[in-house]
């Protein structure tokens, strides 16, 4: 054999060419990426913009912690609201009765009605306000759940751990009144409630008694499944 | 013979030189190569390390969530009674709370709700509770407005 040829023989597997496939380089990735990020930009701007132009009627509400001029400010729940008002804005007091703006007090509780600036969202033109009791826009009813994890053969009492805090336990007094239903809101007796139960409470807090909750209704959400009674078999 | 064995030694190193450029040649074409993504083990039961028992939380994890798609927060609407609609989990309680009634439902299936309430004129402060069988819980609150005057 030719050594020659020998030597071509071994050196060609070494130098054969391989097919180079394109590939996206980071440069183009992070072009593309920069594209992206500036196309989600001006969708929101022009989203945010679109939103801005169009007022829209909203309704907000809060007690009045500062007037100055024509400004007022309103804050429910930590939250402020700042309305703007004029003389065409319409006031209506407690009584229903039109008044003027030289009734309106801090400390007030207000609902405005109005439109939301085209500039300043935080801003609602007025165009109606009303002085109103800010303790009558809340249910008073609260509102508990947990499990039961005792009941009194003696008296209309049941021990509760609340899913708030699971290292408490809660006594909860029923009574003639007290509705028991299932989440189908199938009237249930108070007699059923069981060790296990797991329900939710609606109650109204009494001021004078802050300890006891008395249940104004009891709604089941799950009971645990009855023990299978072991049955006589054949044999 | 020696000529032979010339040719034999001769033979050889062309091998090795061969196979040593091969390698060569072929090393850097695996570093090039896209890499491959990486596999995570998905621990196993038995392979989970054991971890401390921590303290019974005061507060609880809820993983339970609750939106409230109609009508939106600060609305002002000129009827008494309305739709409120919106989701939270499967087959969760919910109790919605007027100023002055308490409603509950059910979400369905695919932890849909709607529920036609009665709203108080003026401000109506709309509690939404929603509990799953777990007692997760889920609170939301937004406020209408039913009014009728015209602006």
């Amino acid at each position: 054999m030719n050594p020659l040829l020998l030597l071509a023989l071994l050196i060609t597997p070494a130098t054969s060419p391989s097919a180079i496939t394109p590939r996206p380089t980071t440069d183009n990735l992070e072009e593309i990426q920069k594209i992206r990020q500036a196309v989600q930009e001006k969708v929101k701007e022009k989203i945010k913009e679109i939103t801005q132009t169009i007022p829209t009627k909203r309704g907000v509400i809060g007690e009045l912690i500062n007037l100055k001029d024509n400004l007022l400010v309103l804050e429910y729940e930590n939250q402020t609201q700042e309305i703007s008002f004029d003389d065409n804005t319409v006031i209506i007091d407690a009584k229903r009765n039109k008044t003027k703006s030289s009734n309106i007090k801090v400390g007030q509780g207000i609902l405005a009605l109005g439109l939301t600036n085209q500039e300043n969202n935080n801003l609602l033109e007025a165009k109606r306000l009303v002085f109103i009791d800010l303790s009558l826009v809340n249910n008073p009813q609260q509102i508990i759940a947990g499990q039961i994890i005792d009941v009194s053969k003696t008296l209309p009492v049941f021990t509760l751990i609340p899913n708030t805090d699971k290292d408490k336990q809660l006594q909860i007094k029923t009574d003639p009144k007290t509705k028991v239903v299932d989440r189908k809101e199938n009237a249930l007796d108070s007699k059923n409630l069981k060790s296990g139960d797991k329900v939710i409470i609606l109650y109204k807090p009494d001021p004078k008694n802050p300890k006891t909750i008395l249940a104004i209704k009891i709604i089941t959400i799950l009971s645990p499944a009855p023990t299978p009674t072991p049955k006589p078999t054949g044999n | 013979m020696i000529k032979e064995l010339f040719l034999a030694i001769i033979l050889g190193a062309l091998l090795g030189f061969g196979l040593t450029g091969s390698y060569f040649a072929l090393k850097p074409q695996k570093n090039n190569q896209t890499p491959s993504p990486t596999v995570t083990s998905i621990p196993t039961a038995a392979t989970v390390s054991p971890v401390a028992v921590s303290p019974t939380p005061t507060e609880p994890i809820s993983s339970l969530k609750l939106s409230i798609d109609s009508p939106l927060n600060q609305s002002i609407v000129a009827t008494s009674k309305i739709e409120l609609q919106g989701s939270s989990g499967p087959d969760v309680s919910l109790i919605v709370q007027t100023p002055t009634r308490t409603y509950q439902t059910n979400t369905d299936k695919n932890g849909s709700f709607a529920i036609e309430i009665d709203l108080e004129s003026g401000a109506n402060i709309i509690k939404v509770t929603a509990i799953d069988s777990e007692l997760n819980q889920a609170d939301t609150t937004l406020l209408i407005t039913y009014s009728t005057a015209k602006f």
